[in-house]
């Protein structure tokens, strides 16, 4: 166990380092470096701004020296990586904001709006997809899935867009976004908490319904497969009451790929929830990537990238580990 | 030791030394910590037209060494002589791929799961036509007419040549992979498990056609299998495995009947006969389990087990040798002790 | 056959199981009758698709779905104990009577030590869930008890097996552990369903020496279900053959070995290569293979590739299975009982 573990870790410190090696490079791929394209800016993008030319290459050489551009890459990525890691992610150029301010509070509600949305998926999907299974190929089961095919096919910007609609025409409420008008920047408190719970339900079923649906079918067929293990019909032999039976060996067993898959969720989610974002006009990520790619700002981009990507990789060891809690087999062979 | 096995006339396989480790890799850098020795040094020779029976329980190495005998897995080291039908003789153990792939005319393999090796998405036309193919016989209508006579060989109806193999039952598969294997008049077939897995009275079919085969193409078989009945029937010698080594090899009647070796004289009292006046209550279990190839106990690997141990058997690693005409053991205490093995029925 | 079936544990009669499908209605059971007697194994053979493991199901009421018993009786005998005879065939599946037979009077023993138990939870926790289910018996009790089971079978260092799962011990081991488990509530009947085939020989006879040493202690009755014929003439005080979901004969097993009457006991019998035969020779097999379970011969399945098929007779009615006079073996063959007997002859049941 603790030697996969250390391999486990180990591994997601090496994709880590990939991922950020990778990001740095990306900052330095358009022509020019921070400092050229941050005193650009300021000057109003006009690179043949003659008035200033003396003004602007000082500055620009002083913040050079001042952020270690003139030294080689590798020392670069060092000093880079070193900022990065007390959260330190240099300045949006679009926004003038420093990154992780911009960054920040959408982070948090894309990682709220994840948890959101995967509590929706699993509290819906795991009771109907046992169930599907236990009673497959009865009326009930024809009815989920059937049900489930309905939520595949719709597109969830366009069940957003219904939802919008019906709250507005029918309720007359405004059901976009994430808080209360007279909370969104106000500091964290219960009420706040309250408020984004009152939003977050419908963010969270517009992007978990396909979700839903998909984990249905994958739990009714994984659990369909291992309903006619032998080591059920052994459990069923010694008198193990049907329901209890069910939940404790083959539901546990057909719960593994919902955990292993646990970490691919959240960048998943904000590449697929950009349209629904912007539909609901949720504050997440998303669309802050979308509006950054489109301006090539690339600092913000790829720090956002980063940060995805690192939650990813913390996402996928928690997953194995929890795996491995679950699963005695994957200590051993570790 | 080895050489105390000299090749016969006729001899068309030698395999001398043969050894193969799987290496066990485990930890943090998947470091390989130690060796399992799934074959030990082992010595046979098949002569031609002969069925060699080679017998063992799980994990004793019997599978290894038959995949090794037709390179489908690479050895560790040894020898692997064979002689091909011009006469020459080739080393199979260190030749390179390349040379390898006439030589796979003359070698073929016949599976245990009739189920598994047949690609269920190709006719039986395709199926058992595709080693001529692979081996130019490119002409449709020339592969066709084989293919039909192949089919016949093995009792199907030739008819039945553009089915697929799921309209037929676990003996039918069978038959299909034997006529594949003797597509291109192999020589030596290597069985492995071939009959295992069919229903008892199918498995006779199989093994009568198996026996009719052989003396119609004067084929010779390395029959592998865990089966002792099944090995008795259809083998002229058999060698018995345990924990990657041949520790008896003899002429079947006299293993059976006058077995040198504890470990064959234990499996013969394990197996049960279907005869209940021949319940043996006084029969002599063997207790524990078969040693772990990768970490097998000192001395003779049987010793633990073994109801004559002595101390030698503790330290000292016995070789097979020649105790009586053609049969030979691997036990320090077989001039010693008197073993009992099986007579036939009636005879008792 | 009126003495046998009043002293009989279980006495089986006329029992169907039918899967419907898609395709057609398979008669996985198709008319079985036989008797278990306490104490005595009774040895229950055949090959694949005859049903033999369908019966082990059915008693525990077990079937896969969409199996269901269509038609028979179980009479299971509790006088002994006190309690009432019971038809298991008329239960629901999911009522108390049949929960509390399984794994209490009636347990079960599979022929996959490996995959029989679940890979994520301990034995200790598999083996404890069966005592707390059918006996008055604390969490630490029933822990101790197992262990002792585990000793009783012979699996060396019980208290630290007892927290291993099934992948760490071999394949003889977990099926000790099976078998320990199976007798943890001390059941009447032991159901057997080919619980060697997966070992090697050794194994197989220490593993068959356990079952008869166990069966001796606890006066267990045992339902052994297997192909193989050399484990039924070791095992077996009865014996029943069958064939495509019928019972063709049954009887003692000497009598069945030595005197068999059905043309498939004889084929069968023939067929099977023996470390005591003399090698070499053709065995006598029997001919074909066995139909497909949507096309059964009409008449005696066995007709097209019976050696003594009486075209008119066999092909044209089913016959009775009942048994021969002067003898204490049953057989359904027209070679025994001539076809226009059928209608006249009264149920001897």
């Amino acid at each position: 166990m603790i030697a996969f573990l250390i391999r486990r870790t180990m591994l997601a410190g090496l994709t880590t380092f990939a991922i950020s090696i990778l990001a740095f490079l990306a900052i330095q791929l358009p022509p020019g470096d921070f400092a050229s394209s941050y005193v650009e800016n300021l000057l109003g993008g006009s690179f043949f701004n003659t008035a200033g030319v003396l003004g602007e290459a000082a500055v620009e050489q002083q913040l050079r020296e001042d952020l270690g551009l003139d030294r080689p890459l590798v020392v670069q990525y060092a000093k880079w990586a070193i900022r990065v890691v007390r959260l330190d992610f240099g300045v949006s150029i679009e926004h003038g904001l420093k990154i992780t301010e911009v960054v920040g509070q959408r982070l948090l509600n894309t990682i709220l709006l994840a948890v959101g949305t995967i509590l929706f998926t699993w509290v819906l999907a795991i009771p109907i997809g046992i169930y599907s299974a236990v009673k497959h190929n009865t009326p009930a089961d024809y009815g989920v899935t059937f049900v489930g095919f309905l939520g595949l096919a719709i597109p969830d910007f366009l069940l957003g867009l219904a939802l919008l609609w019906i709250g507005f025409a029918y309720f007359d409420i405004s059901i976009g976004g994430l808080y209360s008008t007279e909370y969104i920047n106000a500091p964290w408190s219960f009420d706040k908490f309250i408020d984004l719970l009152k939003h977050l339900w419908v963010p969270a079923i517009v992007l978990g319904t396909a979700g839903t649906a998909g984990l249905i079918r994958i739990l009714r067929n994984n659990l369909l497969d291992e309903l006619a293990k032998p080591y059920v019909v052994a459990a069923r032999a010694r008198g193990v009451p049907e329901w209890k039976l069910i939940l404790k060996y083959p539901v546990r067993m057909a719960l593994n790929p919902f955990i292993s898959t646990l970490g691919y969720l959240l960048p998943f989610l904000l590449s697929g929830s950009v349209i629904v974002s912007v539909v609901l006009s949720l504050p997440t990520l998303g669309p802050t990537l979308l509006k950054a790619l489109l301006g090539e700002d690339l600092y913000l981009a790829s720090s956002i990238v980063l940060m995805l990507g690192v939650l990813t990789v913390i996402g996928t060891l928690l997953s194995d580990i929890l795996l491995a809690l679950f699963d005695p087999r994957i200590k051993l062979e570790g | 030791m080895t050489d105390s096995i000299p090749a016969m006339d006729g001899t068309i396989l030698e395999v001398r030394r043969l050894t193969k480790h799987f290496p066990i890799r485990r930890g943090l850098l998947k470091r390989t910590v130690g060796m399992v020795k799934a074959v030990d040094d082992v010595s046979f020779d098949i002569r031609s037209g002969e069925t060699l029976g080679l017998v063992g329980e799980s994990g004793c190495g019997k599978t290894t060494t038959s995949r090794c005998v037709l390179r489908a897995i690479e050895p560790t080291s040894g020898e692997i002589v064979f002689r091909t039908s011009d006469g020459q003789e080739v080393n199979v153990a260190t030749m390179p791929n390349r040379e390898l792939r006439p030589l796979r005319r003359e070698m073929q393999m016949i599976f245990q799961d009739p189920f598994s090796s047949l690609n269920s998405r190709m006719s039986l036309l395709d199926i058992v036509g595709e080693p001529l193919l692979v081996h130019g016989m490119n002409n449709r209508r020339e592969r066709q007419e084989r293919v039909a006579e192949l089919l016949r060989l093995v009792g199907l109806r030739p008819e039945y040549m553009q089915r697929y193999p799921h309209a037929f039952s676990g003996g039918e598969r069978q038959r299909i992979g034997i006529a594949r294997a003797l597509a291109l008049h192999p020589r030596l077939v290597v069985a492995d498990e071939p009959v295992s897995a069919l229903d008892v009275s199918v498995q006779a079919q199989v093994i009568n056609l198996l026996m009719d085969l052989q003396n119609e193409f004067e084929l010779t078989y390395l029959f592998v299998a865990h089966d002792l009945s099944v090995v008795k029937q259809i083998s002229d010698r058999v060698a018995v495995m345990y924990v990657g080594k041949i520790v008896e090899l003899a002429n079947t009647e006299d293993l059976f009947s006058n077995p040198k070796h504890p470990y064959t004289e234990a499996l013969l009292a394990a197996v049960p006969v279907p005869d209940p006046r021949a319940r043996r209550d006084d029969r002599k279990l063997l207790q524990g389990e078969v040693a772990n190839p990768a970490n097998p106990p000192s001395g003779c690997y049987f010793h633990p087990r073994c109801p004559y141990v002595q101390d030698v058997c503790r330290t000292e690693t016995p070789t097979l040798t020649e105790v009586a005409p053609s049969h030979f053991a691997s036990c320090h205490r077989v001039k010693e002790i008197e073993l009992t093995g099986i007579s036939p029925a009636g005879a008792a | 056959m009126t003495d046998t079936r009043d002293s009989a544990l279980l006495s089986i009669n006329g029992l169907k199981v039918h899967y419907p499908t898609d395709e057609g209605v398979v008669k996985a059971l198709d008319g079985v009758s036989l008797d278990i007697l306490p104490g005595q194994t009774l040895g229950v053979v055949g090959e694949s698709g005859c049903g033999k493991s369908t019966i082990g199901r059915a008693i525990l009421q077990i079937l896969d779905k969409p199996g269901r018993v269509v038609d028979g009786e179980m009479m299971w005998n509790a006088r002994e104990s006190g309690g009432q005879t019971l038809d298991i065939a008329i239960q629901n599946p999911d009522g108390h009577e049949m929960r509390a037979m399984r794994g209490g009077d009636v347990a079960m023993v599979f022929q996959e030590p490996m995959t029989s138990f679940s890979p994520i939870h301990t034995i200790g926790n598999q083996m404890s869930e069966a005592i707390l289910l059918h006996q008055d018996k604390t969490p630490a009790e029933a822990r101790e008890w197992s262990i002792e089971l585990m000793n009783m079978v012979g699996i060396p260092n019980a208290p630290q097996r007892f927290h291993e799962y099934s992948y760490q011990l071999s394949g003889g081991l977990r099926q000790r552990a099976m078998i320990a488990m199976a007798i943890s509530c001390s059941p009447k009947l032991l159901i057997a369903d080919e619980p060697t085939t997966a070992l090697d020989v050794t194994t197989q006879a220490q593993i068959l020496d356990l079952l008869r040493k166990l069966q001796e202690e606890q006066k267990m009755a045992i339902m052994l279900i297997t192909h193989n014929l050399g484990v039924i003439a070791e095992m077996a005080d009865a014996v029943v053959v069958m064939y495509l979901g019928k019972a063709v004969e049954s009887g003692p097993v000497d009598d069945i070995f030595h005197r068999p009457k059905h043309p498939y006991s004889q084929g069968l019998l023939r067929s099977i290569p023996s470390v005591q035969a003399v090698g070499h020779e053709k065995l006598p097999s029997i001919a074909g293979s066995i139909p497909h379970p949507f096309n059964r011969p009409s008449g005696c399945t066995f007709g097209p590739r019976c050696p003594s098929f009486m075209p008119g007779a066999c092909d044209a009615s089913v016959p009775r299975y009942m048994t021969l006079d002067g003898t204490r073996q049953k057989v359904s063959c027209f070679l025994h009982h001539p076809p226009e007997e059928v209608e006249e002859v009264p149920s001897d049941d």
